[in-house]
C-alpha cells in the first residue's frame, strides 16, 4: 500500500472533477443558449 | 518431418502449457458470457476467440520471434498496429456510436448534463485507489478509465498512455458495462431512501429545433477542443457521427455509419486486441486487481451521479429522482434502462426512461471529456 502516492493523486481527483464540471457546465449553458436563439418554429 | 509436426506439443514447457490452458479457459469464459449471458457479445466473443487463437503454441496468427527476431509477421499483429496501436479503430467506432445516439432527451433538458459529469467520479476515485495499490501513475490513469464505462475510450486512453495492462482494462470495461444491471441496483438502494426512489418526474415533451440539433455537435466539439484539446479526437469523431445523423441530407451515410461501418470496426476491434492477450502478458496478479478496481470505478461512478441528484434536491423546488444520476455513466443504454426499471419497481407509474436517457447520453460525452482530461494530465 502506497499511501504517499494515494495522497499525491488526490489532487488529480480535484482537478479532474473540477475540470469536467466546468467543461460540461459550459456545454450545458451553450445548449440552453442555442435553444433560446433557435426556438422551434410553430 | 514428424518432429516438425510434433513441435507444438514438445517444445513448450509444462509452465507454458499451464498458461496456454488458462488462457483457453479465459477465452472460453468470454465466449460463454457473450453467447449464453448476452454480455457485450460483439466485443467479448471476438476477444474470447482471439484469446484462444493467440495462445496456441507457435500460433501463426501472431508474430513469432526467434532469438528476438520476428520470424514471420502475424496478421493479428498487423491489425493491432494498423488500428489499435495508433488508436484508429476506437476513433472510427465513435463515428458509428455518434450516428446511433439521439441527444434529444439531453437537448430537451440540458441540466441533465451535470449528471454525466458527476458520474465520472469513479474514474478519479479509482485513479487514487490504483496508486494506493502501487500502480505507476500512467497505469493507474489507464486503469481508472474503466470508469468511463466506454470501450473505445478505454482502448484509446490505455493505448495512448502505452499501458501494458490494456487487454485487462478492456476486458474489465466491457464486462462491467454488461453487468451494469447487476452492479448498479444494490449501490443505488444503499444510498437512497425508498421515498427518493419513488419521486416522480413528469416528462414534458419539448421539441428541439433542427438548427439546435445541427449546431450541437459542432459547438460541443469546439468547446471540448478549446478546453481539453486531447479529447478532441474522441469528441470530434463522436460528434461527426452525430452530425451525419442530424444534418438530414446524409441519410445513407448515417445508416452505414450506424450499421455496416460500426459492425466492421467492432469486428476488427475485438480481434485486434487479442495479440495483447498472450498468456505471459495477461496472466499476472495485477489482472485480478484491475478487475477489482474496475468494479470500484463503476460503483463510485454510480455513487457520484446519485449524490448529485440528492444535492440538487437540497436546493431545488422541483424534486429530482436521484436514481437518474446513476444513468450518468456512459454505458448506453443499459444504465438508463436499469434506472427506469428500478423506478417502475418502486412505483408502477414512475416512468424515468426519458430523463435517464438524457443523463445517459450526457455520460457518453462526459466520459470522453474525462478521458481527454486524463490524457491532458498524464499523456
Amino acid at each position: 500500500m502506497d499511501f504517499a502516492a494515494f495522497i499525491d493523486s488526490l489532487q488529480y481527483m480535484g482537478y479532474g472533477m473540477a475540470g469536467i464540471f466546468v467543461i460540461i457546465g459550459l456545454m450545458s449553458l451553450v445548449v440552453m443558449l442555442l435553444r433560446k436563439l433557435f426556438p422551434v418554429k410553430k | 518431418m514428424i518432429e516438425t509436426l510434433l513441435r507444438s506439443f514438445l517444445e513448450p514447457t509444462a509452465t507454458q502449457w499451464m498458461q496456454y490452458i488458462a488462457m483457453w479457459i479465459i477465452g472460453g469464459i468470454l465466449i460463454y458470457l457473450a453467447i449464453k449471458k448476452d454480455m457485450e457479445p460483439t466485443l467479448l466473443l471476438p476477444m474470447g476467440f482471439g484469446a484462444i487463437l493467440v495462445n496456441l503454441p507457435f500460433s501463426g496468427a501472431v508474430t513469432q520471434y526467434v532469438n528476438g527476431v520476428a520470424e514471420e509477421i502475424g496478421p493479428l499483429d498487423v491489425l493491432f498496429n494498423a488500428g489499435i496501436a495508433n488508436e484508429l479503430f476506437p476513433l472510427l467506432l465513435f463515428i458509428g456510436i455518434g450516428a446511433m445516439i439521439d441527444f434529444g432527451p439531453l437537448l430537451t433538458n440540458p441540466k441533465l448534463f451535470m449528471f454525466g459529469a458527476a458520474a465520472q467520479f469513479g474514474i478519479f476515485f479509482t485513479l487514487c485507489m490504483a496508486r494506493l495499490f502501487g500502480f505507476s501513475m500512467v497505469d493507474a490513469a489507464s486503469i481508472s478509465i474503466i470508469g468511463a464505462a466506454d470501450g473505445p475510450t478505454a482502448i484509446f486512453v490505455s493505448q495512448f498512455l502505452e499501458s501494458g495492462y490494456a487487454p485487462a482494462i478492456l476486458v474489465a470495461a466491457y464486462s462491467y458495462m454488461a453487468l451494469v444491471p447487476i452492479i448498479q441496483p444494490p449501490v443505488i438502494r444503499l444510498i437512497t431512501t425508498r421515498e427518493e426512489r419513488r419521486i416522480k418526474m413528469p416528462y414534458q415533451q419539448a421539441d428541439v429545433s433542427k438548427a439546435v440539433r445541427i449546431l450541437f455537435p459542432i459547438v460541443i466539439t469546439v468547446i471540448a477542443g478549446l478546453f481539453a484539446p486531447k479529447s478532441v479526437a474522441l469528441v470530434g469523431f463522436l460528434m461527426f457521427g452525430n452530425l451525419l445523423r442530424e444534418c438530414g441530407v446524409l441519410g445513407s451515410l448515417s445508416e452505414t455509419a450506424q450499421k455496416e461501418f460500426a459492425n466492421i470496426i467492432t469486428l476488427l476491434l475485438g480481434l485486434s486486441i487479442s495479440p495483447k492477450m498472450q498468456a505471459e502478458a495477461f496472466l499476472k496478479p495485477e489482472t485480478l486487481l484491475i478487475m477489482l478496481l474496475g468494479l470500484v470505478a463503476f460503483i463510485f461512478d454510480t455513487v457520484g451521479g446519485v449524490l448529485l441528484g440528492k444535492l440538487f434536491n437540497l436546493f431545488s423546488k422541483t424534486k429530482i429522482n436521484p436514481m437518474i444520476g446513476a444513468a450518468g455513466i456512459s454505458a448506453f443504454p443499459m444504465a438508463s434502462r436499469t434506472v427506469h426499471k428500478m423506478g417502475l419497481e418502486e412505483d408502477k407509474q414512475n416512468f424515468l426512461l426519458m430523463h435517464a436517457a438524457g443523463a445517459n447520453v450526457a455520460g457518453q460525452i462526459s466520459s470522453v471529456i474525462a478521458g481527454g482530461l486524463i490524457l491532458a494530465f498524464f499523456g
